[in-house]
């Protein structure tokens, strides 16, 4: 079997201490290495509006774990996000060989726009220990 | 009523052609997705996804966005993983 590339997007209770978020996504980590899976990146985007309620909740912690893993281990990634009491949504993509490519070109894209512009931008690369991608882009206009 | 002769008769059958004409031309549209050069479409890229919802969270049609069939696929698929996210609403009031 090949190790495919993934990518988890959950959603955690906003009730969960901010401290207890770290753990819950290390948990998630360690369960992807330990069933053969590498992690590409992890990135804690902190508090975030919801779109629509999820359980009564109108906010949550959004955390996106890019990794590697073998397809049969996917079902029991998606049973241990069910099973878990604080996670109320996930969403796992695989990314195939093509949609890969294309996210590599227009990462490329993107840098060359910028440097030619020269908008000094946030790099949704980067790891960000919470703070979501919105709320950095208006700190950076109010400066 | 004045008499017209045949050839300003001939003017106006040929303005009249000329302007259907240019009826029928549409205008060819171009998605800001080509001219900004966006081959991925990443469905946590909601700043890009808003300009193809309407106000009320639909996907606009691609007779409206100009946007090529692959683009609009590639759109509307992470437009729909953006919803399950709750990035983006299903319905907005």
């Amino acid at each position: 079997m090949k190790l495919r590339t993934y990518e988890a997007l959950f959603i955690v209770s906003p009730e969960v201490e901010d401290d207890d978020i770290q753990a819950i996504a290390r948990e998630t980590e360690s369960l992807i290495v330990k069933n053969g899976g590498a992690i590409v990146r992890s990135e804690v985007w902190g508090r975030r509006k919801l779109a629509y309620k999820i359980k009564k909740f109108t906010e949550g912690i959004y955390i996106l774990i890019r990794f590697q893993a073998f397809p049969n281990f996917i079902a029991r990634l998606e049973h241990y996000f069910r099973l878990s009491e604080h996670i109320i949504r996930h969403l796992i993509v695989y990314y195939d060989e093509k949609m890969l490519k294309l996210e590599a070109e227009q990462e490329r894209r993107k840098k060359t726009l910028e440097a030619s512009v020269q908008s000094p931008q946030d790099d949704e690369d980067n790891v960000v220990p919470i703070a979501s991608p919105s709320n950095s882009v208006e700190e950076e206009e109010s400066e | 009523m004045a008499h017209i002769s045949a050839k300003t008769r001939a003017k106006i059958r040929m303005k009249r052609l000329k302007r259907k004409k240019r009826k029928r031309v549409a205008k060819k549209k171009v998605s800001r997705l080509t001219l900004e050069n966006i081959v991925f479409i990443d469905y946590k890229d909601i700043n890009l996804l808003r300009h193809y919802i309407t106000e009320s969270g639909k996907i606009i049609p691609r007779r409206i966005t100009g946007a090529t069939a692959k683009q609009q696929r590639m759109l509307t698929q992470a437009i729909k993983r953006a919803r399950i996210a709750a990035l983006l609403p299903f319905v907005a009031d």
